[in-house]
C-alpha cells in the first residue's frame, strides 16, 4: 500500500493569462487618455508658400470664422475681452506667440481689431496660420 | 498558451491610438506688431512702397488706378526692393476686404524678401569661396 504523501504539490500561478491582463491595463488607460484639444471654430485657412513651421509650445490660438466670430479657447469672445485674455496668457508666458487660425473670407476688419487689442495687451509676436502650399 | 487570434485587434487598436494622437506641424506667416503708441517714426515717402488691398481683393501698388494681379506682385517687390535696400513695404487692407487677399499679398512679399535673402546669401557665400582659393 502506497501511503506515503507526495512531497510537496508546487503550487503554479498561471502566467500564460498575464499578456491579457496586461492589454487589458494598456486599452483601460488608452481609452481613459483625453487629450487637451482645443476645438476651435470651422474654418477654411487661406494659404501661403512662404509659411514658416510655428513651434508647438508658447502658443495661444485666436480662432476667427468668415462670419467674424471670435473664439479663444473654445470660448467665443468680443473684441474688447481680448486684450484681457491674452494678457492673463502672457502674465503666464512671456514669450507667447498668438496664432490667428482664420478663415479666409473673413472680413480683415476683425482680424485688425484683434491685432489693435494685442497691441494692447503688449503681446507683439503674431502668426498668421495658413496651409501650406508647394510653389511650382 | 497565449491567445493570439486577438493579437491583430491590439495591433489595429495600437493604429488607431497613434492615429488619433499624431499632430501635424502647423504652418504659418510670423509677424511683430509694431508697440502701441509713442513708436511712431517718420518715413521718407520715396522710401514707402504701398500695397492696397481693395474691398474686392484686387491690389492696387501705390497710387495706381489699375490693379496688379497678385502673381506680378512678387516681381514688382524684388525689383523695387533691389532699387531701394531701405524700402517700407505698406500693406493697407480695406476692412471689409477677405482676409486670405491679405494673406495672399503677405505671403509674396515674405517670398520676395526670403529669395532676396537667399540671393545674397549666395553672392556672399560665393565671394568667401573665391578668397579660400586665393589663399
Amino acid at each position: 500500500m502506497e501511503l506515503r504523501r507526495k512531497a510537496g504539490s508546487g503550487a503554479r500561478i498561471p502566467t500564460s493569462s498575464m499578456a491579457d491582463i496586461a492589454f487589458l491595463l494598456i486599452v483601460f488607460f488608452m481609452v481613459t487618455t483625453i487629450f487637451k484639444m482645443e476645438q476651435g471654430l470651422a474654418i477654411t485657412l487661406p494659404r501661403s508658400t512662404a509659411g514658416e513651421k510655428i513651434p508647438k509650445e508658447n502658443v495661444a490660438h485666436i480662432w476667427i470664422d468668415r462670419t467674424g466670430v471670435i473664439s479663444i479657447d473654445d470660448l467665443v469672445v468680443s473684441v474688447p475681452d481680448i486684450d484681457y485674455m491674452i494678457s492673463a496668457k502672457l502674465r503666464e508666458n512671456r514669450g507667447l506667440i498668438v496664432s490667428f487660425n482664420t478663415d479666409e473670407n473673413a472680413p480683415y476688419r476683425v482680424v485688425n481689431e484683434a491685432m489693435e487689442r494685442l497691441k494692447l495687451a503688449n503681446a507683439l509676436r503674431v502668426t498668421f496660420t495658413t496651409v501650406p502650399v508647394e510653389e511650382q | 498558451m497565449v491567445g493570439e487570434s486577438s493579437m491583430s485587434d491590439v495591433a489595429f487598436l495600437l493604429l488607431i491610438f497613434f492615429i488619433v494622437s499624431t499632430t501635424f506641424p502647423e504652418v504659418g506667416l510670423p509677424m511683430i506688431l509694431p508697440s502701441k503708441a509713442g513708436d511712431v517714426k517718420q518715413v521718407k515717402r520715396d522710401n514707402v512702397m504701398q500695397i492696397v488691398t481693395a474691398r474686392s481683393g484686387a491690389y492696387f501698388i501705390d497710387v495706381d488706378t489699375e490693379p496688379t494681379p497678385l502673381y506680378e506682385l512678387k516681381g514688382i517687390v524684388r525689383q523695387r526692393l533691389t532699387d531701394n535696400e531701405n524700402l517700407i513695404l505698406s500693406l493697407e487692407t480695406h476692412p471689409d476686404a477677405p482676409y486670405g487677399s491679405m494673406i495672399n499679398a503677405l505671403d509674396e512679399v515674405t517670398l520676395a524678401y526670403n529669395e532676396l535673402a537667399a540671393a545674397n546669401i549666395r553672392r556672399e557665400h560665393r565671394i568667401s569661396l573665391k578668397m579660400l582659393d586665393i589663399e
